[in-house]
């Protein structure tokens, strides 16, 4: 079934349809919901809230993309508009999590590329560690992201370009390994 | 010069590039790896929250006396009446529900459909359970919302407030009647009550609240629980 067979049954109301287009998309408003609060419940809250708001939507499909960019674009745009409001949570999160981290780290001989990575990327910015989630982790197009981020396109790539080259920096010490 | 131009200067392209790869696959294994999609469940609330949203379904903000409480407040004072009017148990009374010593009637309410005791064993009158199966459907409809609203900041305090209030009577009501006789039933009407109490209270002027009454329904799975009653309601009112 195409997009535009698939949303002329959406549109009229069918179940199977509607369940159709949910499971063909979730996984990847899931993931990068997922990837973006690393927590489960809020997660789940992200996505749900992205469904619907989308289904609510549909009428206003024109057509101008495909189907799964838009829904792409509504859906991502609703995960990242909540992770905003929960950002006050984040921000004493993350500093919490580097707390420990600085004050363990130091009686460890050698902290692992894991912990490390994961230091790195939740100390980006939140512009460049979005963008480099969606790309480099996710596999978003640059397109799909300005288009979630409502920015252009040239913004997406030089987000990206900075958080590379902050992780650079950050990982130095791993280089053979990261390379390897 | 500063450390990223150092490092670039370090690294020639090639180099950069195999690096950033590295740690693009690095990250894509250990960067808050995804578990699997709950796509079951996520459904399960999509809907429901459609479906209160769907026309017909008075939006929470916008309270009015409805015909559904008329039906719901209906469907207890039968319970009550049905259960005060059969002491003595014809042959259409129920039986199980035992209050001995207290005198309260050890049978109320009309025959249950049968296989639809409680786990406990206890059969709650038919009526009851029509009635906290409606019940169960509004407050879902209502939590549901709350939380959307709660999320999105349109949180009306004082029309959540009316609503919550009228909840908790019946809710209230429903696990003093036979219907709490149900030990499963009364372990969610007790949760509910809870919540609905604490939304009563909102205050407008203070959003930790909110947020204490959303951590509170997501660690009870008590939106969860009353999807599963309601997936059940069918059996349970013998329909």
């Amino acid at each position: 079934m195409d997009d535009s067979q698939l949303l002329a049954k959406v549109r009229a109301g069918d179940p199977e349809a509607e369940r159709a287009l949910y499971d063909a998309h979730v996984d990847r408003v899931f993931r990068l919901a997922y990837r973006m609060t690393g927590d489960e419940a809020l997660a789940q809250d992200f996505t749900q809230e992205a469904f619907i708001r989308a289904f609510n939507k549909l009428h206003t499909f024109r057509g101008d993309s495909a189907l799964s960019t838009w829904l792409h674009t509504v859906t991502t745009s609703v995960v990242l508009n909540g992770l905003r409001k929960v950002k006050k949570f984040r921000t004493s999160e993350i500093d919490l999590e580097q707390a420990r981290a600085v004050a363990g780290g130091r009686r460890r001989a050698e902290p692992d590329l894991k912990d490390r990575l994961t230091q790195a990327i939740d100390g980006l910015p939140d512009g460049y560690r979005t963008v480099f989630v969606m790309h480099d982790i996710e596999g978003y197009t640059h397109e799909e992201i300005a288009g979630a981020l409502g920015v252009a396109t040239g913004t997406s790539k030089a987000q990206l370009s900075r958080a590379r080259a902050k992780l650079r920096v950050e990982l130095a010490d791993f280089a053979e390994e990261v390379v390897a | 010069m500063n450390d990223q131009n150092r490092m670039d200067e370090d690294l020639g392209e090639t180099e950069r590039d195999r690096f950033d790869a590295g740690v693009a696959n690095a990250a894509r294994d250990s960067y808050r790896a995804p578990p699997e999609t709950p796509r079951d469940e996520m459904w399960t609330v999509i809907q429901a929250a459609r479906a209160a949203a769907a026309p017909g379904v008075v939006p929470i903000r916008r309270f009015r006396p409805q015909p559904w409480w008329a039906a719901v407040a209906a469907a207890l004072v039968v319970g009550v009446v049905l259960g005060r009017g059969s002491f003595g148990g014809g042959p259409d009374a129920g039986v199980g529900l035992s209050d001995a010593g207290t005198g309260t009637p050890a049978v109320v309410g009309v025959a249950p459909p049968k296989g639809t005791p409680s786990a406990a064993g206890t059969v709650v009158p038919r009526s009851y359970r029509v009635a906290a199966a409606r019940h169960l459907n509004r407050t879902a409809d209502f939590l549901t919302m709350f939380r959307v609203d709660a999320r999105s900041d349109r949180l009306d305090a004082t029309d959540l407030g009316t609503w919550a209030r009228r909840l908790l009577t019946d809710t209230r009501l429903l696990i003093d009647s036979p219907a709490g006789d149900d030990p499963e039933l009364r372990n969610l009407l007790g949760d509910l009550e809870l919540v609905l109490a604490q939304i009563v209270q909102l205050r407008a002027d203070d959003p930790n609240e909110v947020e204490i009454i959303d951590e509170g329904l997501e660690s009870s799975q008590l939106l969860f629980r009353l999807k599963a009653a309601e997936a059940t309601a069918p059996a349970m009112v013998g329909l």
